[in-house]
This record gives C-alpha cells, sequence and structure tokens, in this order.
C-alpha cells in the first residue's frame, strides 16, 4: 500500500506539465512530434531528479519556444496562407451579400434602427454589423430576397472592370508577387467603399442621394472581393510549386 | 542549387559542427546540450529542429529513426548525420570566414586608454 502511494507521489512529480504536453501535441507536426517530446521528456526526467520545479519551469520554456518557432512556421507557410485567402474571401463576400440584402429590403430603417440610420447618413454601412436591429432582423429579410436584381449596379460593373484589368495589366508589365498582388488587389476591392464614405461625409447630401453612392462602395466590394482572391490564389499556388520544384530538385 | 542555399548561417553551422562532435549519438536532446556546455547558447529544442529539417531539405543532413527508450516515454529518437555535400559547404563556410579573418586586428584596451590620454593634451 506505502509502496504504491510512494509510486504514485513520484509519478505525479516526474510528470512534465500536461497543458505544455498538449499544447506541442497540437501544435507540432507529426513528422517532429514524437522527436521532439522524446527529447523533452528525456532532460526533463534528468533536471527532475536534481528539482522538480526548476524543471518544469524548463519544459514550459522549452515548450512555448518550441511551439512558438512551429507556430510562426505554420503561421507563413505558403499552404496556410493559401487557405486564410479562400476563407476569408468568401467570409467577407457572404458578409457583403447579406448587408446589401437587409438595406435593400429593410422597411423604413429610419424608426426600427434609428441609431443605425444616423450612422448610414455618414456612410458607414458596415457599423450595421454591430447593431442590435440588423442581426434580429436578417433573417426575415434574407427570406424576402426573391431576385438578384439588387445586386446590380451599373458603377459597380465599370469599376470591376477597370480595376481587375488594372491589376491583370500591372501583372502583366511587372509580373507581380503573390504579395504585391495581395496588396494592390484587396487595396482596390476596399477603395471605393473607402472613397463613399469620404465622399458622403465631405458634402451635405440629402439622404436618397446617399443610398447610390453607398451601393458604388458596397457592391463593388462584392464584384470584386472573389475575383481578387482568386488572382491571388493563382499567385500562392505558383509560389508552393515553385518551392516543391525546388525540394524536388535539391533531393 | 540556388547560390543562396549554399551558405550556412552561424547556428546552421554551429548544429552541423555539433552532429559531427556527437557521431553516432547525435540527436535533438544530447545537441541541445551541447551547444550549451560547449558554446553557451541555451535555445529550444525546436530551434534545432527547424534548423535541421531546413539543412534536411538541402541535402546536407540526413536522419532516421533509433530506438525508444523508458525516459523518454517510450518515444523514440531521430539520429541525425552530416552528408558528404554537408560537409563540403562546412569547409568552404570555414575557408571564406578564415580568408576573412586574416590580418583582422582589433585595439587592444591599453591601446584606447592611451589614445584618450593622448587626446586630452
Amino acid at each position: 500500500m506505502n509502496h504504491n502511494i510512494k509510486k504514485c507521489i513520484e509519478h505525479e512529480i516526474f510528470s512534465p506539465p500536461s497543458f505544455a504536453v498538449l499544447l506541442l501535441t497540437w501544435i507540432l507536426p507529426a513528422t517532429v512530434l514524437e522527436a521532439i517530446l522524446g527529447d523533452l521528456m528525456e532532460e526533463f526526467d534528468e533536471r527532475s531528479k536534481a528539482n522538480n520545479k526548476s524543471a518544469r519551469t524548463w519544459f514550459w520554456q522549452q515548450a512555448t519556444h518550441t511551439s512558438m518557432i512551429y507556430f510562426k512556421k505554420i503561421f507563413n507557410s505558403p499552404s496556410f496562407i493559401r487557405k486564410l485567402n479562400i476563407v476569408i474571401p468568401l467570409v467577407l463576400f457572404s458578409t457583403a451579400f447579406t448587408l446589401i440584402a437587409w438595406l435593400s429590403y429593410a422597411d423604413n430603417l429610419a424608426e426600427y434602427a434609428p441609431g443605425f440610420w444616423q450612422t448610414l447618413l455618414t456612410g458607414q454601412a458596415h457599423m450595421a454589423l454591430f447593431d442590435g436591429a440588423f442581426w434580429s432582423s436578417i433573417g426575415d429579410y434574407l427570406g424576402q430576397v426573391d431576385s438578384v436584381w439588387f445586386l446590380f449596379d451599373g458603377p459597380s460593373l465599370i469599376i470591376t472592370f477597370f480595376s481587375i484589368s488594372l491589376l491583370l495589366y500591372l501583372d502583366r508589365k511587372s509580373t507581380f508577387t503573390a504579395l504585391q498582388m495581395a496588396s494592390w488587389g484587396y487595396a482596390l476591392v476596399i477603395l471605393p467603399y473607402i472613397w463613399a464614405i469620404i465622399h458622403i461625409n465631405s458634402n451635405h447630401f440629402i439622404a436618397t442621394q446617399i443610398g447610390p453612392i453607398m451601393a458604388i462602395g458596397l457592391i463593388t466590394f462584392l464584384y470584386m472581393v472573389l475575383p481578387v482572391s482568386f488572382l491571388v490564389h493563382r499567385k500562392l499556388k505558383q509560389v508552393e510549386s515553385n518551392a516543391k520544384y525546388k525540394d524536388e530538385k535539391i533531393n | 542549387m540556388a547560390d543562396k542555399e549554399k551558405f550556412l548561417g552561424e547556428f546552421e553551422q554551429m548544429t552541423m559542427l555539433a552532429l559531427i562532435q556527437l557521431g553516432s549519438d547525435a540527436y535533438g536532446a544530447k545537441i541541445r546540450q551541447l551547444l550549451h556546455s560547449e558554446v553557451n547558447r541555451n535555445v529550444a529544442i525546436g530551434a534545432i529542429y527547424s534548423t535541421l529539417e531546413r539543412l534536411e531539405k538541402k541535402g546536407m543532413v540526413t536522419s532516421q529513426l533509433g530506438e525508444a527508450t523508458a525516459e523518454r516515454g517510450g518515444r523514440a529518437k531521430r539520429f541525425f548525420n552530416v552528408t558528404s555535400q554537408g560537409q563540403v559547404a562546412l569547409k568552404r563556410a570555414r575557408t571564406a570566414m578564415d580568408r576573412l579573418w586574416q590580418d583582422v586586428a582589433f585595439i587592444t584596451l591599453a591601446e584606447v586608454k592611451t589614445f584618450n590620454v593622448i587626446g586630452e593634451f
């Protein structure tokens, strides 16, 4: 009995911090996980015989530094950025679509959401996402959407056409890197919306005049976000295949 | 191989030299301990593996799995070796550094003090 208790205490004392082990298991790739955990366990075992507390502190330091190194590697890898470049634009597209549908179909916003109405008159349509009225009524209004004509806007189509043409021209002229394509592309996506806010705030428009200006900002955003994501995606795939080709050549 | 990949960074050189020093016993924990005791570099085990993975991609290092032991929680060791390509790169790095170090002289502390005294006059 005493022997068992002693064994249990020893086991408790000489175990590395379980959360640190979990952190490593979560972040490290399978190719190095076993070897790194084994190395850490081995050194921890030696250190804990001398001082268990400092051994646990040492294990934590090693686990956090190692996790940071591999976390940075994951975050900087082209495949992760490529996935991010798909997920974020899809979320932005869905959000913009929902926002445009709500603004197009919602009746009497001035009475229904008076706080947001004042913000909307300054062109900041995105503030609806922080308003309870938007979230409580969006389901009902989305159910009313019966056609996609509310998404058609002539000026937005023209801006999108010229912006995408400009991107393709610049890429052909100076062969953009993935970062340059992303910077230029997403800047062109957001620029009409920023222009709309500045234009509305620097002029004294009446409420009916604000709608079409805001539509240019929002609908151009909607039109452009996915094509730009595709162009960046194509560039990132190039980067990835170049890296793979380089690896194969070395091996 | 691109020109950039022929060159080795300081930590890459240290890690490869540690592998050569350790011989058949070159695995993560031992490499870490050797770097700590010999050159006072107390690095994270992840930094060593990250460097070794990079060197393995460059073809300068190879690795193979070894036996699992109880004190490692039943986990296998991963042993590393410097390839002949790695040895050539190491020698090239040493030759380059030796050439740059030639005729480099530092001013001693006594000389600095003398210059200061002359400066005061």
